[in-house]
């Protein structure tokens, strides 16, 4: 029964995978991937060098565990909630509204953002000139950008990431909830004891494969918040957005195929270490 | 463990099956079957690539154009087209992909010298002259020249001679409302801002934003300084024989100009978000009171705003021609017919009927001629002249501006051109092979470090130190030695 | 004796009534705490997420002049259909991008829901000895990519799926993250009912389509909401793969009309083309407006399935 999506997935990632061998050559138009001389380790030199390629994993890692405890955690207090509360239009129509910031492409809310910091005619000093306080670069505060990243992507990502945990909720035998009512279970109590653990798998699966994902930064947000502000990429500066500065002009295939290999080897020997550890506490949690 | 050996071993089985599979691709060696000049039995379809967006009259222009190319050359020409937005992913992709794509626009800044170096583009210097007589004989020496890459000359540039230009677009009807006359000098500029700032404060004095703050660039060519390779900040004076390659954090007045830089934007002479603006429309929207751009902005923008007067200030004092390969056809390695689409290049460049097709759109429909010679269009939103990637075969002889284009701007083009001088460099082109690690990092130091710091918004002592710091740890010094060594070569070769 | 019982039921029923009664009122107390958090997080929440939402409209509605000069605003300083008017000018690129858009998205999400559920419910079987295998299998995709070029050139030359419609729908169809997701759903439904099933003498493909696809109605409209929205939101594979403009679905147009304006003015202090033609921001955000608008009115539809225990009825049956 899983033959069809087998062949589909050996035909479409597995047999392309062999590209990876671009990162270790140094491509040529006319000899093509399997021809191109061989390059070694050269390929990855540009991303050491001078320190910011540690400067940057450490960035990306960092952003994607302060964004995945964030938006997940506040997705499912959201979705708790929703879950929970009584008021069948409210539910509706707020559910709605919160998926609306996962429509909105990253470039319209650069702009948004944009309009907001900018220092003459922006909205938070307009505000703030209304209320005879100085105004604020924003720009010029390096560190106040991890908050506002941090923001949008819980922003644009909870809405979205919540309705997966109000399928699991939905999916709980009501029964329990009725059992705990004649109890006289209040309404924490049956969070507590029934709600979580019922979920519990679908927030580990979820967590696990995040992680798997720890070493890939969000261009988009990442470039269309920051842009080319040179101030502000000694805190928001991501694997992805350094890849793509540094290789703009005059990069070529073979390094943009090491950093992505860079990526990619890290994020394999890291989710496989913690699938062994989530193994070890419960089989059947495990992502594999 | 053995679970994972098992599956690993199975996949390296997988690779192996692909890597024969895929060992067919990339062997694009051309065929080149010998066609003679005047060979046109055989009925063919050249695939033709082109950067942008197709007008909404396109498909018409194409049918009108295939009409006649069918009846002439025996070939039809199909346009496929590389969006604005995805020409830095697509491009290489479809080079490297193999599929047979007869021309192509190449350009600097789509990279051309490296892609050349890579195999990307079939030599033309024997197939040009058989099959495209007229178009190789019109070509500048320096024009070849600069499309040679190891030896081979690999696209054909247009017989269009730019020169540089680069300087503020003014607006000037503030001017006048200043009682300033002219900008002839940064420091010109520098006053024009200030009577900005200081009488309008509702304008954008300078209309810097993300991608755009040439405000150095204004500086340096006003001493001669050429960009080898800006966005690694190495310039040199062109005019100087025995030039030094120099960094523009080693500049000799580099500290003296940012302390300048700082002054001119705590006056306020542009935001202070610069860098993250993206708008580059502002002196189009009356948002801004100026912009530093080149000579066809200033045409495209006067026939867009007439009522702003707008006026140039060049700072390159002496131009010079801009390099040939800043617009130019090549063909790629993967063609097929090399030979028919050179004389379909022929065609285009030689026969105004197929020339004004591809460039303005249809004679009646989409524009009409002057009784001047100028282009009046005749509808923008269906066609917008030469707004299709046609400057690829722009022709001298051909060429007719648009109506609204600047009453001087012949003049204007006249006075450059006969103060006009040589730049060697612009045929000068960066072998990367040795160092094109260190041409990465230094691109991330530069946009990270010297960019705030030219607009003032860093202290201009600490600023420069960290800055110099930094490139050192990317390998500046490599660099600079490893450039200053082809620009010997290249000079020795050049005499 | 019945009536016996009887009173003794009622007895017993009215001791209930009245200590769920007195359990009631403490409930409702922390009910009202919670209810009181609940609306306020969410309310405050919603407003966040609706008020940039209400920026893109009112944006659209603006005339360009007055974006340049005063930003977006929550009301259109300068009301102004001209970017719709131009939009709509030529609006069969549009209509037919609407066409493209929903017939991949449909389909496609039809065939991969179909194949993820099926492929999610092997690797569910705790009796299906390679399930971690065949996980890992999948799961190993989502690590390594041959890259852009490998991928390009396998479907462009060996697939012949340029301009293919296929070439939007294959990549998209066969998600990972969802299968693993839509795994952990199914893994919820009771092993009871299935070997009970099993022992009637029935296979694993009649389980699969009579009892695992109705039991799963929130993992299904779950998953294939996301499937529908990556479908309808993908603009990559078109730009990668599709050069027909008939063929463009209507995110690629919006993204084309965004990114090239970007990409221009990048390149514009290098190259020497003038942007002269490129779209206005109240352009982008008409754009946006349209390309957005009719898959936000779907999800009320699939938001039903959300309701807690709709799956447990036939539990019980």
């Amino acid at each position: 029964m899983a033959a069809p999506a087998i062949i589909l997935v050996l035909l479409l990632s597995y047999i392309p995978t062999a590209g990876i061998i671009l990162a270790f050559k140094n491509y040529r138009y006319d000899m093509g991937i399997f021809g191109s001389p061989w390059a070694g380790f050269n390929n990855f030199k540009y991303f050491f060098n001078s320190g910011t390629g540690l400067r940057v994993t450490q960035n990306t890692i960092l952003y994607n565990l302060i964004n995945l405890s964030t938006s997940q955690l506040l997705a499912m207090v959201i979705a708790i909630i929703i879950s929970e509360m009584k008021g069948k239009y409210f539910k509706k129509i707020s559910q709605s509204i919160m998926f609306l910031p996962y429509f909105i492409s990253w470039i319209i809310v650069g702009a948004f953002v944009y309009n907001i910091f900018n220092f003459e005619t922006g909205t938070l000093n307009t505000v703030l000139k209304s209320l005879h306080v100085t105004p604020i670069n924003m720009y010029n505060i390096p560190v106040a950008w991890i908050f506002i990243i941090v923001f949008f992507n819980s922003w644009k990502w909870v809405g979205y990431n919540s309705i997966i945990y109000i399928a699991a909720i939905a999916s709980i035998d009501t029964e329990s909830y009725e059992a705990a009512d004649i109890d006289g279970a209040n309404v924490f109590q049956k969070i507590k004891s029934i709600t979580i653990p019922a979920i519990t798998p679908t927030i580990i699966i979820i967590l696990l494969l995040n992680v798997g994902r720890i070493m890939r930064g969000d261009f988009q947000m990442f470039y269309q918040i920051v842009g080319n502000n040179g101030q502000l990429f000694n805190t928001t500066d991501v694997i992805d957005t350094f890849v793509f500065r540094s290789l703009v002009n005059g990069g070529d295939i073979g390094m943009t195929a090491a950093a992505t290999f860079y990526q990619s080897i890290l994020c394999f020997l890291i989710i496989m270490g913690v699938n062994k550890i989530v193994k070890m506490v419960d089989d059947d949690y495990s992502l594999f | 463990m053995k679970k994972l050996s098992k599956v690993i071993s199975l996949y390296v089985a997988v690779m192996l099956v692909s890597l024969v599979a895929l060992t067919g691709c990339g062997s694009s060696k051309a065929k080149s079957s010998t066609v003679k000049v005047s060979d046109t039995s055989k009925s063919v379809e050249l695939s033709m690539y082109l950067i942008g967006s197709p007008a909404k009259d396109y498909d018409a222009v194409l049918a009108a154009f295939n009409k006649k190319a069918k009846t002439n050359l025996n070939a039809t020409l199909k346009v496929t087209w590389i969006g604005w937005g995805d020409f830095g992913t697509k491009y290489p992709l479809v080079l490297a992909s193999g599929e047979p794509i007869d021309l192509i626009y190449t350009s600097n800044w789509l990279n051309f010298a490296q892609q050349a170096q890579k195999g990307a583009f079939m030599p033309l210097e024997d197939i040009a002259p058989k099959y495209a007589p007229k178009s190789f004989a019109a070509e500048s020496k320096d024009a070849l020249k600069q499309a040679t890459v190891n030896g081979h000359i690999y696209a054909l540039p247009p017989s269009f001679t730019q020169y540089a230009t680069w300087g503020a677009v003014v607006r000037g009807d503030l001017m006048k409302k200043y009682g300033i006359s002219q900008i002839k000098t940064f420091d010109d500029y520098g006053k024009y801002l200030d009577a900005v700032v200081k009488n309008d404060k509702t304008f954008d004095p300078s209309g810097m934003y993300a991608t755009n703050t040439p405000i150095d660039t204004l500086y340096f060519d006003q001493q001669n300084l050429f960009g080898l390779s800006p966005t690694t900040g190495y310039y040199i004076d062109y005019k100087d024989p025995n030039a030094k390659v120099v960094n523009v954090a080693d500049m000799a007045d580099m500290p003296e100009f940012l302390n300048k830089m700082k002054g001119w934007s705590d006056k306020g002479y542009w935001p202070k978000s610069v860098l993250s603006n993206k708008d580059s429309n502002m002196l189009q929207e009356g948002k801004a009171a100026s912009v530093m751009r080149g000579l066809d902005d200033w045409v495209s923008s006067t026939i867009k705003n007439p009522e702003q007067d707008l006026q140039f200030a060049n700072m390159i004092t002496n131009s010079y021609p801009l390099s040939y390969v800043q617009d130019a056809m090549a063909i790629p390695a993967s063609a097929k017919n090399p030979e028919r689409a050179l004389m379909l290049l022929e065609k285009i460049r030689n026969d105004e009927s197929y020339y004004d097709l591809l460039t303005y759109g249809i004679k009646g429909k989409d524009f009409e001629i002057t009784s001047d010679n100028k282009i009046k269009p005749l509808d923008l939103d269906v066609f917008a002249p030469e707004g299709y990637c046609s400057w690829g075969f722009k022709d001298a002889k051909f060429y007719k501006p648009l109506v609204g284009s600047p009453a001087d701007l012949q003049q204007v083009r006249d006075q450059i051109k006969s103060t006009a001088t040589t730049n060697i460099y612009e045929s000068f082109t960066i072998n990367m092979d040795p160092i094109k690690n260190e041409y990465a990092a230094i691109q991330n130091v530069i946009q990270q470090y010297y960019v705030p710091l030219e607009l003032g918004y860093v202290d201009p002592v600490k600023g420069l130190a960290t800055l110099k710091q930094n490139l050192k740890a990317a390998g500046a010094d490599k660099v600079q030695a490893e450039l200053q060594k082809q620009i010997d070569e290249f000079r020795k070769n050049n005499k | 004796m019945s009536t016996n019982k009887n009173i003794a039921k009622l007895k017993t029923r009215k001791i209930e009534v009245t200590v769920s009664r007195v359990r009631k009122i403490k409930a409702t107390k922390t009910t009202i705490i919670f209810n009181i958090i609940g609306y306020f997080l969410v309310t405050i929440f919603a407003i966040l997420c609706l008020i940039p939402f209400i920026m893109l409209i009112s944006g659209s509605f603006t005339s360009e002049h007055a974006i340049a000069n005063y930003g977006y605003g929550i009301v259109p300083k300068e009301f102004s259909l001209s970017a719709y008017k131009l939009l709509l000018k030529y609006p069969q690129d549009i209509i037919r991008a609407y066409g493209v858009s929903i017939f991949i998205t449909v389909s496609g999400t039809i065939l991969g829901l179909f194949l993820i559920t099926m492929t999610a419910f092997v690797i569910s079987r705790r009796d299906f000895k390679y399930r971690n295998k065949l996980s890992f299998f999948f799961y190993f995709t989502t690590l390594f990519n041959g890259g852009l070029v490998a991928t390009y050139i396998f479907m462009i030359r060996y697939l012949h799926l340029k301009d293919s419609y296929l070439a939007l729908i294959l990549p998209l169809m066969f998600n990972v993250f969802y299968l693993l997701i839509m795994r952990s759903f199914i893994k919820s439904i009771p092993e009871s009912i299935i070997e009970s099933a099993k022992m009637d003498g029935a296979g694993y493909f009649k389980i699969f389509m009579k009892l695992i696809l109705p039991l799963s109605k929130a993992g299904l409209a779950t998953i294939g909401l996301f499937i529908a929205l990556e479908y309808w939101n993908d603009w990559y594979n078109a730009m990668l793969y599709i050069t027909d403009y008939k063929k463009f679905p209507l995110q690629y147009l919006l993204y084309n009309m965004l990114s090239s304006t970007e990409a221009m003015s990048r390149i514009s202090s290098v190259a020497n083309v003038s942007d002269a033609n490129m779209p206005s921001q109240s352009l982008k955000l008409a754009m946006a407006v349209i390309a957005t608008g009719p898959i936000i009115l779907v999800y009320p539809f699939v938001q039903k399935y959300f309701i807690k225990g709709i799956t447990v009825g036939a539990v019980k049956g």
